[in-house]
């Protein structure tokens, strides 16, 4: 099992999560929303190929709008391995977090 | 519409190694919602942050990219020199030979570079020449008072002193040497120089019979013990005392001495008169400037000094200061025994290791262009796959630099090994250090990496992918091959012009040789007669040495044959005006025995009692002086009155660079007031010559049980005079191999250029029925023709060399065409030998393989 890094752990999440609109923006979008932090956009793009190369997503290319300048979309999907990689990593922080808000609690009482 | 700005993004495409990076059309679509949200200027600050804020990403995306490349490249890399074998060596020996010969240049020319440097006083240090105007000769060598002179009457000198070299007999206990350089020095000697005491008192310098030596003396003398103190005797009859050890002199002090007496010894030994007179050039003579003193003003006052009594003809010898730096590089001075080397021939090693090091980086380049054809495919498809230009080119830029480090590690291990056998060569010891030697050579190295694959980077690289996969690639450009072709040419006219000027110095050399007193059937052995009480004695110890077994034949004489370099002035009967002379004195035998021929007259002999009182024999050039045909009879002063009895023929008895002078000749005796023979000459039988040595040295004994037997070989001692010209031969020897190497190497690689490019050519034209010799012909006659050119070309070039060389001689040999015409014909010869290998294979190939290459 491979250990994913928090970043790219939310990468997957949310190519798994926007479904069939999982490209740059969208993805960026995402994780704003839900860390509710101002990260600069290229942050993203690095783990996305990361996890392109690693063979936990696929892209696509998409289509081009002028607003894009004439560039193409590309779309990432999730892949079986992908999938495998995010439920072992979801299973591990599970495990490790168990019991983790009992000691949180006792400690923040002292 | 809003557009973004451009610039911020120019800069990421310029780092971005994936130029379809989804970011940015991303990015743009999302300032396009910016500016809808936020308006323009806001949407326009947010972009240029957001991308600023990229840019250290991206950067590192990239090295990253760029390392996996390297590593792949590297890979395909060594594997193409694993492949092309053949290739590579040529390659790379090409590279390895000029990198070897531009770094043991770069450690020579360094080394002598560094002469004299060490003195901490060095740039305010001066040695003065005088030069003879009459005879136009630089001495090196001055009176004895100009040193005393100058540090008085001119304020800018600090110190001045005297050096004048002796040598002798030094004996300690029951160690003796005989001693060469042994330095008589004012004191202020030792204030000037930064010749550091290991032990002792400078000031003893002031003290007649002081002596300090160098640590190898001590060692040599003393062994362990300490020497301060101890007595060393001079020729049994003076005593020094030494007081002080001198650290060994550096390997680059131009002035080297073993031991350091001081001047005031000859005072005590001479005379005051001798160290105190303007006549004779006895003393090399140092001054050394106030820290603040204006060195051009002194030089002006140098200029215009006049030595007491020439007040009535000024200009009979003038002065000048050479600065202590510069003394290494002047040679040629008139009783200069300095360490020197010429300005000159350091030039030309620079000159000539540099254009080495050209010629094998431009054949590296050739043969790079030359396999183009063999990677076409591989080019095409990496193109086609998305290899930029610049990719490629850095890809093949690599390879040359890789190439270069291999040579460069190659280069290295042999520097290392041949630098003793160089040390030999140039009678020098160098040292390769690797610290400090290191990154110069490494950067030198990657700089002919450079240099050696741009232009085949830019060549190969360039080539369209659909021409290369479609086979219409036309690999002849104009251009590329004219560069070709002047390479070779290049290669050739130097190769013909250094081989041609060797064979016209082996040819002077040989011509030196024959002129020279030598080549006799028996070898010819010249002993040294070192002290009064035997020079006195020279005719019962002749006598004595011609019983000796395998002795065949004697004579003595007042100088070496090739030595006779006193001169005096000679005064004929009827004239009022003197001549300059040179003089010496033989024995009856001399002429005998030298195989000198008398024109007219008869030689000295023993049987007329009045020849050793009178009897002349002058040489062609003082009768012709005189303007005499015939000068037998005519009567003389030359150190008492004289008459000529005959007259010889011309010989050299000096180095032939020297035109023969007037030379007059007296009977040696030991009753005559100069005293006797200090040269015994024997020829002896070459069957047993140590045998005939160890009872020469037995008979010596009896004479002289104290001083050691000394001899030289005539041979040797030619030798030794014409040691530059021996070198030079050598050095360029040496050259000669390598230029010939690289023009093979050139020609080599132009020629399988040749051939690769004219495979189908030579297919087709084999299956028409063409012969092989037939295409033999046909991939040869081209590059003879150019080789034709380089002989051209060559031969102005090694004219002009050869005739500015043989200046220097006063005898020399004529310019023909000989040598010509052997180093074309062997250059030829070579250039076939080296077009042959890959030519023969193409001619000899089945046609049917080479049609179906593709």
């Amino acid at each position: 099992m491979e250990l994913l890094t928090k970043l790219e752990e939310l990468v997957l999440i949310a190519v798994l999560k926007v479904k069939d609109n999982a490209y740059g923006i969208s993805i960026y979008n995402f994780i704003v929303d839900i860390t509710g932090k101002d990260v600069t956009v290229s942050s993203v793009y690095f783990p996305l190929e990361r996890l392109v190369r690693k063979g936990y997503l696929r892209s696509q290319k998409g289509e081009s709008t002028p607003k894009r300048g004439g560039m193409s979309k590309k779309y990432y999907y999730i892949t079986k391995s992908g999938i495998k990689v995010l439920e072992e990593n979801r299973l591990l922080s599970q495990s490790a977090w168990q019991g983790v808000a009992e000691i949180l609690k006792s400690a923040w009482s002292i | 519409m809003f557009v973004p700005p451009k610039t911020p993004k120019l800069l990421l495409r310029l780092l971005s190694s994936q130029k379809d990076n989804a970011y940015f059309g991303d990015i743009e679509e999302l300032f396009h919602f910016m500016v809808e949200t936020l308006g323009p200027n806001r949407a326009r600050r947010w972009y240029f942050w957001e991308v600023l804020k990229a840019v250290p990403r991206f950067a590192l995306e990239s090295v990253r990219w760029r390392l996996v490349m390297f590593k792949s490249a590297i890979k395909i890399m060594l594997r193409n020199l694993q492949r092309h074998k053949g290739h590579s060596f040529i390659n790379i020996s090409g590279l390895i030979i000029g990198l070897s010969v531009c770094m043991l240049m770069f450690l020579y020319i360094r080394f002598e570079l560094s002469f004299d440097k060490f003195h901490k006083n060095a740039p305010s240090i001066y040695r003065i020449i005088a030069h003879s105007q009459r005879r136009d000769i630089h001495f090196a060598a001055t009176e004895a008072l100009i040193a005393e002179t100058f540090k008085q009457d001119f304020s800018e000198v600090r110190y001045a002193a005297r050096v004048r070299r002796r040598g002798g007999y030094l004996k300690y206990e029951e160690r003796m040497f005989s001693e060469t350089t042994i330095h008589y020095v004012d004191p202020d000697y030792l204030k000037m120089f930064t010749f550091p005491l290991a032990a002792g008192d400078a000031n003893y310098l002031e003290e007649p019979f002081a002596l300090f030596i160098s640590q190898e003396m001590a060692e040599k003398y003393f062994k362990d013990k300490n020497p301060i103190g101890c007595v060393l005797s001079l020729n049994n009859q003076y005593e020094f005392i030494v007081r002080g050890v001198l650290a060994n002199i550096p390997d680059n002090s131009s002035i080297r001495f073993d031991m350091l007496a001081s001047m005031s010894t000859l005072n005590t030994l001479w005379g005051k008169k001798f160290l105190n007179r303007w006549i004779s050039h006895d003393f090399q003579t140092y001054v050394m400037l106030e820290p603040k003193a204006d060195a051009g003003r002194f030089e002006e006052k140098l200029k215009r000094f006049i030595i007491p009594g020439d007040e009535k003809n000024p200009k009979r010898e003038l002065f000048y200061s050479q600065p202590l730096n510069r003394i290494h590089f002047r040679s040629g001075l008139r009783f200069d025994d300095i360490l020197t080397t010429d300005y000159r021939s350091i030039y030309l090693l620079a000159v000539i290791s540099i254009v080495i090091l050209l010629l094998a980086g431009l054949n590296y380049t050739t043969l790079a262009t030359a396999r183009a054809t063999r990677r076409t495919r591989e080019i095409g498809v990496r193109k086609v796959v998305g290899a930029s230009q610049s990719g490629l080119a850095c890809q093949f830029l690599g390879e040359s630099i890789l190439a270069a480090l291999i040579a460069f590690i190659f280069s290295l291990v042999l520097v290392k090994s041949i630098l003793p056998a160089f040390n030999q060569l140039m009678s020098r010891n160098l040292s390769l250090s690797v610290l400090s030697d290191l990154p110069g050579f490494l950067g030198l190295t990657l700089l002919v990496g450079f240099a050696a694959g741009i232009y085949p980077a830019m060549y190969l690289s360039s080539f369209q992918p659909a021409q290369v996969i479609r086979g219409t690639l036309l690999l002849r450009s104009k251009s590329s091959s004219l560069l070709r072709k002047s390479l070779v040419v290049t290669q050739f006219v130097i190769t013909i012009a250094i081989l041609a000027c060797l064979l016209f110095i082996n040819k002077q050399i040989h011509f030196l040789m024959q002129k020279s007193m030598s080549r006799f059937e028996n070898p010819v052995l010249n002993i040294y007669l070192s002290d009064e009480d035997l020079r006195s004695r020279h005719e019962p110890l002749l006598q004595a040495c011609l019983q000796a077994p395998g002795v065949l034949d004697g004579t003595a004489s007042s100088h070496h044959p090739l030595g006779i370099t006193g001169g005096t002035g000679i005064n004929w009967e009827g004239e009022d005006r003197g001549h300059f002379t040179r003089f010496t004195r033989v024995d009856h035998n001399y002429f005998d025995f030298y195989g000198l021929n008398l024109k007219y007259g008869r030689a000295f002999s023993m049987d007329i009692s009045t020849d050793k009182t009178e009897a002349v024999i002058v040489n062609e050039t003082a009768a012709r002086d005189s303007l005499w045909e015939n000068p037998v009879g005519k009567r003389c002063n030359i150190e008492g009155e004289g008459v000529v009895v005959g007259m010889v023929k011309d010989f050299h008895y000096r180095p032939l660079h020297i035109k023969v002078e007037p030379l007059t000749i007296r009977y040696i005796s030991t009753e005559s007031f100069l005293g006797g023979a200090s040269y015994i000459s024997l020829k002896i039988d070459s069957q047993d010559i140590p045998g005939t040595l160890v009872t020469l040295e037995k008979t010596w004994q009896q004479f002289s049980p104290y001083f050691p037997f000394m001899y030289t070989f005539l041979d040797n001692t030619i030798d030794g005079v014409y040691r530059a010209e021996r070198q030079l031969s050598r050095n360029l020897t040496s050259f000669t191999y390598i230029a010939i190497f690289l023009a093979c190497l050139g020609l080599f690689g132009l020629t399988s250029f040749t051939v690769e490019r004219r495979t189908k050519e030579i297919g087709i034209r084999k299956v028409m029925g063409a012969s092989k010799h037939g295409i033999l012909i046909m991939l040869t006659k081209d590059i003879l023709v150019w080789v034709g050119l380089a002989i051209v070309a060559a031969y102005p070039l090694a004219y002009y060399a050869v005739h500015e060389w043989l200046k220097r001689f006063a005898y020399r040999i004529d310019i023909n065409p000989g040598p010509f015409i052997i180093a074309t014909l062997s250059s030829l010869l070579i250039a076939l030998l080296a077009m042959s290998f890959q030519s023969i294979k193409a001619a000899a190939a089945n046609p049917v393989d080479s049609l179906r290459y593709e």
